[in-house]
């Protein structure tokens, strides 16, 4: 022992804080440089901006939110917490994310409750039925968005051990541990394509002018309706074994097993986490309210389907704990169509269906639990880019010619309008629509001059009609905007080649198809923001086809925020 | 099994160093086995059990081994000496017999099951199947230390668990180096007291070992991987490109590991045997296996060749070619046999399949037949004024050692014999050099900037290597750096590993090539 103590004389203090310094600089240089190489998810049409989001919900004023929105991709599409200020002068924040397990539900909220005092945490219920082990990438986007601290470890150590592939205490969970606290372990391979973005902006004060919610406007209908979607899930619950008959070669192997096609369980743990969340808000002075925002979509396809069944066990769940549960899908009115409000066959509700969602939540909350109507000068001065974003998803949204034309003449002096006939635009042009098209400012008589199966070629830019002209050949007009900037316009009817193009800045925007072909551009950015066809060559079958560009608006706003670096175009 | 690369080793070495240092120094050996036991047990319990069976039959073996040698030594009379030497080969042979049908278990059984049985992963076939971690490495470490206990080289080991610490020293046990246990075992059963120097000095080696594995060996796996592993897609000069980065992803592999363990052991104090020489500088193919895996070179040196040389059976049939053919004859088959056994050997220990026998074959036919025309040759360059010692022919001479070697990772690298020979057909018959112009070689899973970084490795470890062979020393020269200097270049090379490494979720850089055998 004596002899030991002799032999480690020689470990000098001078030598151990050395080495103490250089491992404290080498860790410090580590998390500087991780936090260039994590990806900011805000890239266009990549996971719903989360960065951008959980980012300015950190950044925010302390105990600025009165409401807090949580809960899978379906709350983060379906409620707008500017449309919800709007209306009832109340602040929220959306806090959705992309396949949000409850468990993180719970994290997100203690690491919210750090800053915010919520009077209303609104939970989405779908989380409720998602195994959480099974979305990694949903902590894997959030966890590095949160601040650091004790509540980050812990959300880590949590996401380690229940997305581990062995035990909760395994090898693996270490190691991802690991991964997650070091995550430059994952994204080091991200030194090959860093940009200038990935270095500035990144300690930035952002500010997410839609305060969580991921605007879509992509129309795609459900095609079926709750009704029907509850019928396939009966189906499907009382089909519980699988069979399988096969030959192989002269040998015949029949094979059966208990396979679930559609689960209306909430998995084990999913309800404790429900009651944490309960407590937490207890413990805070927050009232959870429990809802369930629309999705229809067929079972068969989509495992999440929000069937009745489901909707029952969720209240059930609510009621146990003792919570307000509102399932706005069978509960409530809200007109919803789901041929025009969907974004994904059901999946998601687009802005249509947000907003009606969103007012309902507007009407019903801030009088329900009496919040205070105030007026905030960030949601105030936010309104303005909130607004210009909304005229531009209410065109992406619309599918008829005369609302449509109607929306651009209310806002004219911000755009310049192209329009260009492919085929035919005559057959089925409405009076309605003709009347629209005049209050545009066009001159051309569609009714007399305007012949079946013309071409036709119209610009308008902030509201004076720069040319517009038709005929019975194919047409090519170079044009030229009130910003000196050209758009080479062609337009032809069925019997010369029945082609609409309009090419703008060396891009192709026409649609292309029967019909008259429409690109808005947003004056202040010279962005194209919208690029429709309306089928008007058809008297009997009206239909819009969307082409949008903007399908992604925390894209635009980012494209505000750098001016004159287009996103994904 | 835990990785070199994971981030569970990383935490043990450094629990492992903590607990090192910190107990008395008489029982440090204590933790070094207690470490060694957990790190093979992470391999599976069965493989452990494996270990120990081998370690306790060498065990027993030595002491016999040593109490028939004291008995010959102590013995009257000439007669009585041999014959108690001959009684001392009996555990020898029983010692070696043993280890050698567990290794040959381990190594044969898991084809003969795949080749028999459909679903080898489960029920009896996975039970049978044990290949423990390192078996090659530690069975020929044990068959060394019973050849030098019977003659009388060392002496043979009382403690049994620190002969299993010698056998199973986690470090080594991976790929190597293979220890002489007179060399080693000493080292490991005292403990060392802690040496700033050294300790900076192993995290330094450890430190580069990860930079050549990481950087520059995994970079390079990816194309290997996809022109051998789909060489039905390609065909002509881009296979050129496939052979010379799988012999830089072998040497930046293997001896990346070695720097790790030989890093690793300094750290504790304990020095390794170097296993590389700079083998790339070799000028001879029988200098480059002196100076590449030098240790395995060494042990068929020790162990097959010189017995093998001095054996009567050797000496006889020499005597009875001398007779007929000249001493010239003779002289040929006494360097000819015993080299042509090691290399039969050294192919089988690599690999059983017939690939590794004509690796073998391939590398013994090159070494015996430069040696049996070495007058020959001499003359050829006289003839030609060859100057020998001029830097053009050295530099030439390692292009054709390194050529050599090259041909020897087309035999074994794609996989199969057909696949080789394939391989070989297409390079000679195809001629494809826009690959090398056209983007082909951005298509093979590296991008320019990969290129870039295994292109800036190489040519470091080029620099590197080229002062050491001039007989500076590289550490020393760092060492005596400035503090800041040094630090940036401590800073330097282990961000270039953060970032340009190849490593984390997505990348199988857990093991290493020479890890199989």
């Amino acid at each position: 022992m004596e002899n030991s103590k002799q032999t480690d004389k020689p470990i000098k203090n001078r030598y151990f804080l050395r080495g103490l310094i250089f491992v404290i600089i080498g860790f410090l240089m580590l998390f500087c440089l991780q936090t260039f190489m994590i990806p900011r998810w805000n890239y266009p049409d990549f996971a719903e901006n989360i960065s951008y989001s959980l980012h300015t919900f950190y950044n925010q004023d302390k105990n600025k939110d009165e409401v807090l929105f949580l809960g899978t991709s379906h709350i983060q599409y379906g409620v707008s917490p500017m449309k919800f200020y709007e209306q009832s002068k109340v602040t929220s924040y959306n806090l959705g994310t992309s396949g949000q397990p409850i468990s993180l539900s719970y994290y997100l909220l203690e690491s919210a409750f750090e800053t915010q005092s919520p009077k209303v945490v609104v939970l989405d219920a779908s989380g409720l039925f998602l195994p959480e082990e099974r979305f990694e990438t949903a902590w894997k986007y959030v966890i590095p968005c949160m601040p650091d601290g004790w509540n980050k470890l812990r959300t880590m150590a949590y996401y380690a051990g229940v997305t581990g592939d062995r035990s909760r205490y395994g090898s693996k969970c270490w190691t991802r541990f690991f991964n997650i606290l070091f995550p430059i372990t994952e994204y080091h391979m991200r030194w090959k394509e860093l940009k200038q973005e990935d270095f500035v902006d990144r300690f930035a004060d952002n500010n997410n002018v839609f305060a969580g919610q991921f605007v879509y406007t992509l129309i795609t209908s459900s095609g079926i309706t709750a009704d029907r979607m509850n019928e396939i899930a009966g189906m499907l619950l009382g089909d519980s074994t699988g069979w399988t008959d096969e030959f192989f070669g002269m040998q015949n192997k029949t094979s059966s097993e208990e396979t679930v096609l559609y689960s209306t369980a909430i998995p084990e743990s999913n309800e404790e986490w429900l009651r944490k969340i309960a407590d937490l808000c207890n413990a805070h002075g927050s009232e959870l309210l429990l809802i369930k925002v629309p999705t229809i979509q067929s079972p068969v396809v989509y495992t999440s389907a929000w069937t009745k069944n489901r909707s029952e066990i969720a209240r059930k769940a609510a009621q146990e704990i003792g919570i307000t549960y509102w399932d706005l899908l069978y509960d409530a009115n809200l007109s919803l169509d789901p041929e025009t409000d969907f974004s994904d066959g059901g999946g998601h509700l687009n802005y249509r269906g947000a907003n009606k969602v969103t007012q309902f939540l507007a009407d019903y909350i801030p009088e329900q639990y009496m919040l205070e109507r105030t007026d905030d000068p960030v949601y105030d001065n936010n309104m303005l880019l909130y607004k210009k974003l909304s005229n531009i998803a209410r065109l992406q949204t619309e599918t008829g010619l005369p609302e449509y034309l109607r929306l651009l003449d209310a806002d004219i002096e911000n755009y310049a309008v192209c329009m260009a006939c492919c085929d035919d635009m005559k057959a089925g042009l409405t009076d309605k629509a003709e009347a629209a098209l005049a209050a545009l400012g066009l001159r051309t008589d569609f009714e007399n001059v305007l012949k079946y199966q013309n071409a036709f070629i119209a610009l308008i830019d902030g509201g004076e009609v720069i040319y517009e002209g038709t005929s019975n050949r194919r047409m090519e007009r170079l044009l030229t905007l009130t910003n000196q900037e050209k758009i080479l316009v062609t337009s032809s009817g069925y019997k010369t080649g029945a082609r609409a193009s309009m090419q703008y800045r060396n891009v192709e925007y026409a649609g292309n198809i029967r019909g008259i072909n429409i690109v808005v551009i947003d004056k202040e950015t010279g962005r194209v923001v919208d690029q429709v066809v309306f089928d008007t060559g058809d008297e009997n079958r009206q239909t819009a086809t969307h082409f949008n560009m903007l399908k992604n608006f925390n894209e635009y706003w980012l494209y505000e925020k750098d001016k004159g670096q287009p996103g994904s175009e | 099994m835990m990785s070199l690369i994971s981030f569970q080793f990383f935490v043990f070495i450094g629990a492992v160093l903590l607990l090192y240092y910190l107990i008395p120094l008489r029982t440090r050996w204590v933790v070094l086995l207690c470490a060694s036991f957990f790190f093979y047990a992470c391999s599976g319990w069965r493989s452990f059990l494996f270990v120990l069976c081998a370690g306790v039959s060498a065990y027993f073996a030595g002491l016999w081994i040593e109490k028939e040698i004291a008995a010959s030594g102590a013995a009257d009379g000439k007669e009585e000496k041999a014959a108690r030497k001959k009684r001392a080969a009996i555990p020898l042979i029983t010692g070696i017999v043993i280890l050698l049908a567990m290794l040959f278990y381990s190594k044969v059984i898991h084809s003969l099951i795949y080749m028999l049985a459909d679903t080898p992963e489960t029920g009896l076939s996975a039970f049978l199947i044990i290949v423990p971690l390192g078996i090659s490495y530690y069975t020929f470490s044990l068959i060394g230390y019973l050849a030098d206990v019977y003659w009388k080289k060392d002496r043979a080991e009382h403690n049994l668990f620190r002969l299993l610490l010698y056998m199973t020293y986690f470090p080594h046990i991976l790929q190597g180096p293979i220890p002489r246990h007179g060399k080693l075992g000493p080292q490991l059963s005292q403990g060392h007291t802690f040496s700033y120097r050294k300790f900076c000095f192993g995290l330094q080696r450890s430190l580069w070992g990860y930079f050549k594995k990481l950087v520059i060996a995994d970079r390079l796996a990816v194309i290997v991987n996809e022109l051998f592993g789909n060489s039905a897609k390609y065909e002509g000069g881009i296979f050129l490109v496939a052979i010379a980065a799988s012999v830089f992803q072998l040497y930046t592999d293997f001896s990346g590991c070695m720097d790790i363990v030989i890093g690793i052991s300094e750290c504790f104090g304990i020095e390794l045997e170097e296993n590389f020489r700079r083998p790339f500088f070799s000028r001879s193919a029988s200098e480059f296996w002196r100076r590449w895996h030098s240790t395995l070179g060494m042990w068929f040196k020790d162990y097959v060749y010189m017995p093998l040389v001095v054996s009567p059976l050797l000496a006889g049939i020499a005597k009875t070619v001398q007779n007929r053919k000249g001493r010239k004859a003779a002289r040929n088959v006494m360097t000819a046999v015993p080299l042509a056994v090691v290399w039969l050997l050294t192919g089988l220990w690599h690999g059983t399949g017939p690939d590794y026998i004509v690796w073998g074959i391939y590398w013994g036919s090159i070494i015996i037949l430069t040696g049996v025309f070495a007058p020959q040759i001499k003359k050829l360059n006289s003839l030609l004024h060859v100057e020998a010692g001029s830097e053009l022919w050295k530099k030439w001479q390692m292009f054709r050692t390194f050529l050599i070697f090259a041909m020897g990772r087309l035999i074994t690298a794609p996989g199969s014999l057909k696949k080789s020979a394939g391989i070989f057909c297409s390079i000679l018959t195809k001629w494809t050099p826009w690959v090398f112009t056209d983007g082909t070689i951005y298509r093979i899973g590296l991008d320019r900037a990969d290129y870039v970084v295994v292109l800036l490795g190489l040519l470091l470890i080029w620099r590197i290597s080229c002062r050491q062979e001039q007989g500076q020393n590289i550490r020393e020269m760092v060492a005596a750096l400035p503090l800041p200097l040094r630090w940036i270049l401590y800073y330097g090379l282990f961000f270039s590993i953060i970032l340009f490494g190849f490593y984390g979720p997505g990348y199988n850089s857990g093991s290493f090539m020479y890890m199989k055998y």
